[in-house]
């Protein structure tokens, strides 16, 4: 099956006169992925984002959004650049429903969109009044209007304690299992693996790589993790035929097994050997160790 | 255009202040307007009359359209500055970067900034038509050879108004492109001007200047019953502070077009 791509770039770079922030970079995002853009700082990220939201021109290449043109329908792509763009004279509600106005959409639905990121209570408050995590919720807020396809956001978890972190994770895992397809670039590594299903990793304005972060399954093989007080495991497991291979990892056995088998039927196996597992978890690559390692 | 007028209107609900100056500039010049028919003559030619123009008739004629426009020119610069420092919003708080994300044409971010621009010329030439109107109410005469004052002033603001706006979109800065602004126009420009004699046709503050002669030699003229030579709006200055106009509008527009915002 062919997964549509909500977006495509082609070779798309951006050049302040001999500085190249933004080199060729062709990437593809599958509708329904929530797909991180990781780099150090000044590795292209804001850039690369400025772009695909129509407000940086780029130098050479092209971008298509739902393979169209640069451009795309109004109200499908809901974005954050830096820092959230507010009026600190304009009250959260008309922040909305000048959004609403923009993306023509009803303006009645700006409450129960505010009521979504927790800032109903503060609604006729001037933005200028509220904090940092506030505003950047009003911020996501504002994208969220309209029901957006897309959602492009640009270190969203900034200034936010770690409840707002988990709210904005939570709100965009929701937002993912609603088929909506996030574009989210942060510096806080753990957050991106614990929501992301693709990578991409920029360097020096480069892309250096992309990878899928589909749990543990990555096309025939799976990785998990696993421990038993069972001394015989690592022995057994080596001889089941699905195994591709075994080896301790401190108190945890790291298993890669081979289609057809999957978690549930070694555990079905080790249970016919008598063999009780007291952890079972899918292993995904971390996103720390593919960053540093992509990034050195 | 609703949703455009829709946007402005609660960005304008939020910054009320700025259109507090300009309906206070234009209450101003509307007093000063009325008041000006208590004008004594004498303080004009020197003479000891404390008869005002007012109450020798001359100010129920038909120049007073060329006086009201001459006079609202005094005011432009309150009016573009306080327009200026509202558009400039948009750059601060990086609003024509969210509109652009949040799917608003290029466009649209552009010429929605002229919406209060356009309804501010609109209602100030018809408060011109109607004061001129309502203080000349008793007379009629060459109402038709200075009809087209009014429209000459807002010709003569939408030349100093692009200029402020072209600064603006060039500097996303209020203060920095009002100081260029009165810089040129007070100092730089008449410098020019100066120096360059018939290169002044290619200047469009001066042209724009040109589009409204002094009336108030027209007054001692007239009280005196000496005849006056008519000098109706010129046209080459009217279609060259047109083309400047549209000139210095096109060129923001083209360079907001190009521009990272």
């Amino acid at each position: 099956m062919t997964i549509q791509n909500v977006l495509s770039t082609s070779s798309i770079t951006k050049k302040y006169g001999s500085f190249t922030a933004v080199d060729g970079m062709s990437i593809d995002v599958p509708a329904g992925s929530v797909f991180g853009v990781l780099g150090p700082n000044g590795s292209g990220k804001t850039t690369f984002l400025g772009m695909i939201l129509g407000i940086i021109k780029p130098t050479t290449g092209s971008f298509s959004w739902f393979s169209g043109s640069n451009t795309y329908p109004k109200g499908s792509v809901g974005g954050i650049l830096e820092e959230p763009n507010l009026m600190p004279q304009m009250n959260a509600l008309n922040h909305l429903k000048m959004t609403a106005h923009i993306k023509g959409s009803d303006e009645n639905a700006c409450m129960d969109i505010l009521k979504r990121v927790g800032l109903d209570h503060v609604a006729k408050k001037k933005a200028g009044a509220f904090s940092l995590g506030m505003r950047q919720r009003l911020a996501i807020a504002s994208a969220l209007i309209g029901n957006p396809k897309v959602l492009v956001l640009d270190e969203p978890l900034n200034g936010l304690d770690p409840n707002g972190i988990r709210e904005v994770r939570d709100l965009i895992k929701q937002l993912a299992s609603d088929g909506v397809t996030v574009i989210i670039s942060s510096h806080i590594l753990d957050e991106i693996e614990k929501v992301c299903t693709h990578l991409a990793i920029f360097k020096e304005g480069h892309l250096v790589d992309t990878q899928t972060l589909n749990d543990s399954d990555s096309g025939d093989t799976t990785r998990l993790q696993i421990q038993s007080e069972d001394d015989n495991l690592l022995g057994t497991i080596r001889n089941w035929p699905f195994t591709n291979s075994a080896e301790q990892v401190e108190a945890f056995l790291h298993v890669e097994i081979q289609s057809p088998a999957s978690a549930s039927t070694l555990n079905n196996y080790l249970h016919q050997q008598g063999i009780t597992l007291s952890h079972l978890v899918p292993l995904r690559d971390g996103v720390e160790r593919i960053f540093l390692e992509k990034t050195k | 255009m609703r949703h455009a007028i829709s946007i402005e209107w609660l960005k304008l609900k939020s910054h009320p202040i700025y259109f507090l100056i300009i309906g206070i500039t234009m209450l101003l010049f509307i007093l000063i307007a009325v008041q000006l028919k208590n004008f004594t003559v004498g303080s004009m030619t020197g003479d000891e009359i404390n008869q005002t123009i007012g109450s020798l008739g001359l100010y129920n004629n038909g120049v007073i359209l060329q006086t009201l426009s001459y006079i609202a020119g005094y005011f432009k610069y309150i009016v573009v500055i306080s327009f200026m420092l509202y558009a400039a919003l948009d750059y601060r708080h990086k609003m024509h970067r969210k509109q652009i994300m949040e799917g608003w044409s290029r466009n649209a971010s552009y010429f929605s900034k002229y919406i209060w621009i356009v309804a501010f010329i609109l209602l100030q030439t018809i408060i011109l038509y109607i004061l001129g109107g309502a203080l000349s109410i008793e007379g009629s005469k060459s109402w038709s050879d200075y009809a087209l004052f009014p429209i000459a002033w807002a010709v003569e603001f939408a030349v100093l108004m692009s200029i402020g706006m072209l600064l603006m979109h060039l500097t996303k800065r209020a203060g920095i492109s009002m100081i260029i602004l009165l810089l040129y126009s007070i100092i730089a420009e008449p410098i020019i001007a100066y120096k360059a004699g018939a290169l002044k046709t290619v200047l469009p503050l001066v042209q724009s200047r040109a589009l409204i002669e002094a009336p108030f030699q027209k007054y001692i003229d007239m009280f005196r019953g000496e005849a006056y030579v008519f000098a109706g709006v010129p046209t080459s200055a009217f279609l060259i502070s047109l083309v400047f106009t549209a000139l210095f509008v096109g060129i923001g527009w083209w360079r907001f077009q190009k521009a990272d915002l």
